[in-house]
């Protein structure tokens, strides 16, 4: 209903053949990335460091967001209506779109830096909300790649800011943010799950989705 | 002609098959996923690439090594597939190069 698993699959080709193009115009990684600190594990004083806690923020949400999309997205195609071929189809879609996320990515962050990818994350969320609100299979289905070409980066982001902006505890930094990532993926879908059987899975995700861009837009600020 | 494809497509009882790295990738990424396809009679099936033999999360003193591990994460993957309604799961054991 409303969309073929074969116009699915063809939004594909497009997506990547940009992502390849936008990535072929810069070098990446921009520097030779050293290991910083002197143990790696997370102290006390890290916990209390403000940015230390915007990019663990960050990283959960942004890490939330792809467990959206990889578990949510075609269980909610599938309410809509949309054929079981075709949410299949777009399942692979959103994978690939992930992929092209975090190729391009990284060619964000060499231009515009970390600020100006996690803003990008937040308007990319801000607009899923807008297009999973206006309903219909191939709104939602724009939605979710979306929403997974914003998030994917997230995580990439936060650990390269927090080697460059805790460089001093750069690599305790990375360690903690990477441990609470996984609390992301446990604890993300659930949560949705939750909210979905208070108000129904549509209103579910639109808050998730309005909590992920108004918190990266806020905290964006930090970076 | 291409209608003609796409009906045969349709036809066909649907099948999804999930091809993945590790144990419990299942569970943690698409769970949802495979359940709902199940429930609906889509028959679903599995392939891990390992065994989940490297998959151990504590101290290293603890490790119970790689084939008694792997015997553990074989049977928490089973059992996960019967609460998703999986048709079948296939373990690669390709753990030598993960």
């Amino acid at each position: 209903m409303g969309l073929s698993y074969r116009e699915a699959l063809l939004l594909l080709p497009p997506l990547l053949l940009l992502t390849a193009l936008w990535t072929a115009l810069s070098a990446y990684p921009p520097e030779r990335v050293s290991a910083t600190g002197a143990s790696g594990i997370v102290s006390r004083a890290i916990l209390r460091r403000r940015i230390f806690l915007a990019l663990v923020a960050i990283s959960l949400l942004g890490v939330a967001g792809e467990a959206l999309v990889d578990l949510w997205a075609v269980i909610y195609l599938r309410g809509l209506g949309a054929e079981a071929l075709a949410s299949s189809a777009a399942f692979a879609l959103f994978s690939g779109a992930m992929v092209a996320g975090r190729l391009a990515n990284s060619t964000l962050i060499v231009r515009w830096g970390a600020a100006a990818a996690i803003r990008c994350t937040a308007a990319a969320a801000a607009s899923a909300a807008l297009l999973l609100a206006l309903g219909g299979v191939l709104p939602s289905v724009v939605a979710f790649a979306l929403l997974a070409l914003g998030v994917a980066g997230v995580l990439p982001t936060a650990l390269s800011a927090a080697r460059e902006l805790l460089a001093d505890e750069g690599e305790a930094a990375v360690n903690g943010i990477v441990a609470t990532t996984y609390l992301g993926f446990v604890v993300g879908p659930p949560t949705i799950g939750w909210l979905a059987e208070l108000c129904g899975l549509q209103p579910a995700l639109l808050i998730f989705l309005a909590v992920i861009a108004a918190v990266m837009y806020g905290l964006s600020r930090e970076l | 002609m291409e209608t003609t494809r796409e009906g045969d497509i349709y036809a066909e009882p649907l099948r999804l098959l999930c091809i993945l790295a590790h144990p419990d990738d299942e569970s943690m990424g698409f769970g949802g996923i495979l359940a709902r396809y199940a429930a609906e009679g889509v028959a679903t099936y599995l392939i891990t690439a390992t065994r989940g033999e490297r998959g151990w999360q504590g101290r290293p003193e603890d490790d119970p090594g790689p084939e008694a591990l792997a015997r553990i994460r074989e049977a928490e993957l089973r059992e996960a597939a019967a609460v998703l309604g999986l048709q079948r799961v296939h373990l690669m054991g390709c753990c030598r190069w993960a």
